[in-house]
């Protein structure tokens, strides 16, 4: 089956690129900010398109990590068992609660702002 | 809309012979309140002759745990009695045929309120550490405001304390969102094992960081957004200030992304004879983090939820991963000693 090609990632690529390179530098100072900000939600969306399988894979292989008895593989339902579980403490202090949360997060900074990651990682 | 009420206002509470609206603009920010520039005149009275005003209205969307206008009035006007820089309070109007919403008047200050440019300002570099040392004494005569010196009908005593009642409100914020939050949850949870126990009660701004001082040229001309400040800890709005999230990406420079926290520090403790803990601003950090990502993703939903459709909401709430990580960084279990 064919696929329409350029994909709809390297469409937004290639816009993001003109707005940021070609744009943005004629826009007068009022309309700036609101150029930035589109420019950041696509550039967000070019990302998620890239890695929202892979972060959902990772993020539900990590949750029946956790809960291995569980017969649903429901993603909502267990984070929800995840977020109850922490607030009564039965994951007090735990090592690999801590870890699947840190890789989770680490997974969707990487897409929401791969900067700031980079920026924290790095001190 | 019409300004005749309005000027008719203004000329009662400055019993002047008349008044002229000579400038009437919508200023930008507020997603929260809406401000008005207001250039008017006076014939006679108190205030004859020209004046710059701000008036202060909510936004169409109110946030819920904000306070009202006449709330943010008498806090301005009493943080003004204390010597806290601010923007002269004038007049309070809650008769809505006059401008549609509840407002208020105060004087117009000048300079910059935006912190990612306020960082990069050259006057601001020059004199960093002394103006956070005025920073910090500014934040201590807010903080002369005490349960015991002041009421206010509308403020409640946090029990058992402000960090422990702060982590139930969070919760309840949460159970009423759609969806799981497991890493603000681990935030929540450390934040309530970790409650300092020892409080000591003052009138809290709740917001002071650099996007809400008005500085003109390195100088601050007015502590603005008022809408938030209640009782709590004194820690906790030297948490807000040093809170990583809010150094507006000049990371190394700790006390609100502008100079070292020691004159911040000295400043405060130099005006209120208080000391500074270190664990119980750690403490505050975390919860700084907490609650804007807690409001990150409030804002988030409003958008979302097709309540108010915005890219600004939108992506204040993709925020909120920067803000968990950091959670999550400052809240590692192998991690006990804090700081």
């Amino acid at each position: 089956m064919e696929q329409d090609s350029p994909t709809a990632k390297d469409l937004l690529e290639t816009a993001i690129s003109l707005l940021r390179n070609q744009v943005l530098p004629n826009t007068p100072a009022a309309q700036k900010l609101n150029l930035l900000m589109i420019s950041n939600a696509m550039a967000i969306a070019a990302r998620e398109f890239r890695g929202s399988i892979e972060l959902e894979v990772a993020a539900m292989s990590d949750l029946k990590r956790l809960y291995p008895n569980k017969m649903r593989d429901d993603f909502a339902e267990l984070s929800a068992n995840l977020s109850t579980d922490i607030r009564f403490g039965k994951f007090d202090d735990s090592d690999s609660v801590y870890s699947v949360l840190l890789d989770n997060t680490r997974r969707r900074l990487k897409i929401s702002n791969p900067r700031h990651l980079r920026s924290s990682e790095s001190k | 809309m019409g300004l005749e009420k309005l000027s008719g206002f203004l000329s009662e509470k400055a019993q002047a012979d008349c008044c002229r609206i000579t400038q009437y603009k919508k200023m930008s920010g507020g997603a929260i309140q809406e401000n008005y520039a207001l250039d008017v005149i006076f014939d006679g009275g108190l205030l004859s002759g020209a004046h710059e005003l701000v008036l202060r209205t909510d936004a169409p969307s109110v946030v819920e745990v904000s306070h009202t206008r006449a709330q943010e009035f008498e806090l301005l006007r009493e943080a003004y009695e204390a010597g806290v820089v601010v923007p002269e309070p004038l007049w309070v109007c809650l008769d809505s045929s006059v401008f549609e919403r509840h407002f208020y008047i105060m004087r117009r200050v000048k300079g910059v309120a935006e912190g990612h440019i306020l960082v990069k300002d050259e006057a601001v570099k020059t004199n960093a550490e002394g103006l956070l040392e005025h920073l910090g004494g500014q934040l201590a005569k807010i903080h002369s405001i005490t349960p015991g010196s002041h009421s206010f009908g509308f403020l409640e005593i946090p029990d058992p304390t402000p960090a422990t009642a702060g982590v139930e409100f969070f919760r309840e914020c949460l159970d009423r969102l759609p969806g799981a939050y497991p890493s603000i949850e681990w935030g929540l949870r450390w934040l309530e094992l970790n409650a300092p126990e020892h409080v000591t009660l003052v009138l809290n701004h709740r917001d002071y960081r650099i996007g809400n001082l008005m500085l003109d040229n390195g100088v601050l001309t007015g502590i603005l957004d008022w809408e938030f400040a209640d009782w709590s800890d004194y820690h906790e709005d030297i948490g807000w200030f040093c809170a990583r999230c809010w150094r507006f990406g000049k990371i190394s420079l700790e006390a609100g992304g502008i100079g070292s926290r020691e004159a911040f520090y000295r400043g405060y403790s130099e005006v209120s004879g208080r000391s500074i803990d270190p664990v119980q601003t750690f403490y505050w950090e975390v919860f700084a983090h907490m609650r804007w990502a807690v409001i990150a993703i409030q804002q988030g939903e409003r958008h979302v939820s097709g309540g108010e459709q915005s890219l600004h909401l939108a992506l204040t709430g993709r925020v909120c991963a920067e803000l968990e990580w950091e959670l999550l960084r400052m809240t590692d279990p192998k991690n006990k000693q804090r700081g």
